[in-house]
């Protein structure tokens, strides 16, 4: 699952923002139990232009789907 | 010569038969103490009371009733104390009458003003206990109990429920930005128990906050000398699917870089 899907439809536990000059934002997402966190970067984010420009796949989540099946 | 002549029936000498006729005659009997044989007496059936009086003594009293179609009835005062002692090797079976319960068991009823100590010795047993409809109080000390009561941001912490946003950007003297800016995941609901922001590198008054964007509500406000710091008495609540944001202003007169956390519960 990409972060930025992750993020939108899923609890985390942290959440920072780096709000860029050019109008870009950049989000890193951290679940407890994730070796690391996962970024994604936002153009227009909020908005309804709103364009995903950069998105990590989040490694840790489909090892916890194959868990589970 | 003789006195008589030889008795025919060989009597001694000193006997003589007698006769009696028509005479009334008493004959006075005197037996002394005698060890009698064991003297057997049959009582037939019949409607005679025989009242019993056994003094006190050290006789083992054996009593067997049988055949009563009548109840026999044992009245045992109420002030008195009744000790049955069974012999222990032996079966002594007790039969109730009513009240007995529809399985036969039977029916207790223990008055109001009894106090039932319990005492559960440690053990696995888990203890099941409903309480409904009382008036009673039920004191907890929890004082030197061995488990932990804990808050619901604990709880979340522990559960890994809990949440932390943060955000940094370039803020421009006089003009608000958003600086956190989150929507709550379809299903959960957020709880923001505190929130603070800070001017990274210079002196200056900031002032924000916290406004939720789907119902274009201010929900509060802070500010401060280089930054502030929030701890709320009570969450804000937000619900499923609404967006709140931390909006902050600095006025150094240039621009800064200002930082802002919100932190809270997803339930």
């Amino acid at each position: 699952m990409k972060a930025s899907k992750y993020y939108r439809g899923k609890p985390i536990n942290v959440v920072n923002q780096h709000w860029l000059p050019d109008g870009t934002v950049e989000i890193s997402i951290y679940k407890h139990g994730w070796k690391k966190s996962y970024k994604f970067k936002v153009k227009h984010f909020g908005t309804e232009k709103e364009e995903i420009l950069e998105d990590e796949e989040i490694k840790e989540e489909k090892k916890e789907k194959h868990e589970e099946e | 010569m003789s006195k008589a002549k030889a008795d025919p029936r060989g009597w001694p000498d000193y006997t003589y038969p007698m006769t009696i006729i028509g005479q009334e005659l008493n004959v006075a009997i005197d037996i002394a103490a005698q060890s009698l044989p064991t003297l057997n007496v049959s009582i037939a059936a019949s409607d005679v009371t025989l009242d019993v009086n056994i003094a006190s003594s050290a006789v083992t009293l054996n009593v067997n009733i049988e055949s009563i179609s009548e109840g026999v009835t044992f009245n045992v005062a109420q002030s008195g104390t009744w000790t049955i002692n069974a012999v222990q090797t032996g079966t002594w079976t007790v039969n109730i009458g009513a009240p007995l319960d529809a399985e036969g068991n039977v029916e207790t009823s223990i008055v109001k003003s009894v106090q039932l100590d319990v005492n559960i010795a440690s053990s696995t047993v888990t203890l099941n206990v409903n309480i409904t409809g009382q008036e009673a109080n039920i004191n907890i000390d929890i004082a030197a109990q061995s488990i932990a009561i804990k808050g619901l941001t604990d709880w979340a912490a522990e559960n890994a429920t809990d949440i932390d946003l943060s955000g940094v950007r370039t803020a421009d003297s006089g003009a608000y930005v958003y600086v956190v800016d989150y929507t709550v995941p379809s299903g959960k609901t957020l709880l923001i128990y505190n929130w603070d922001a800070i001017l990274e590198s210079a002196d200056g008054q900031i002032i924000g906050d916290i406004f939720n964007v789907t119902t274009n509500t201010y929900i509060c406000y802070s500010g401060g000398v280089r930054g502030f710091s929030v701890v709320l008495s009570k969450p804000i609540r937000v619900p499923s699917g609404q967006r709140v944001v931390v909006r902050l202003k600095q006025d150094t007169g240039v621009s800064q870089t200002v930082k802002a956390h919100l932190g809270g519960v997803l339930l």
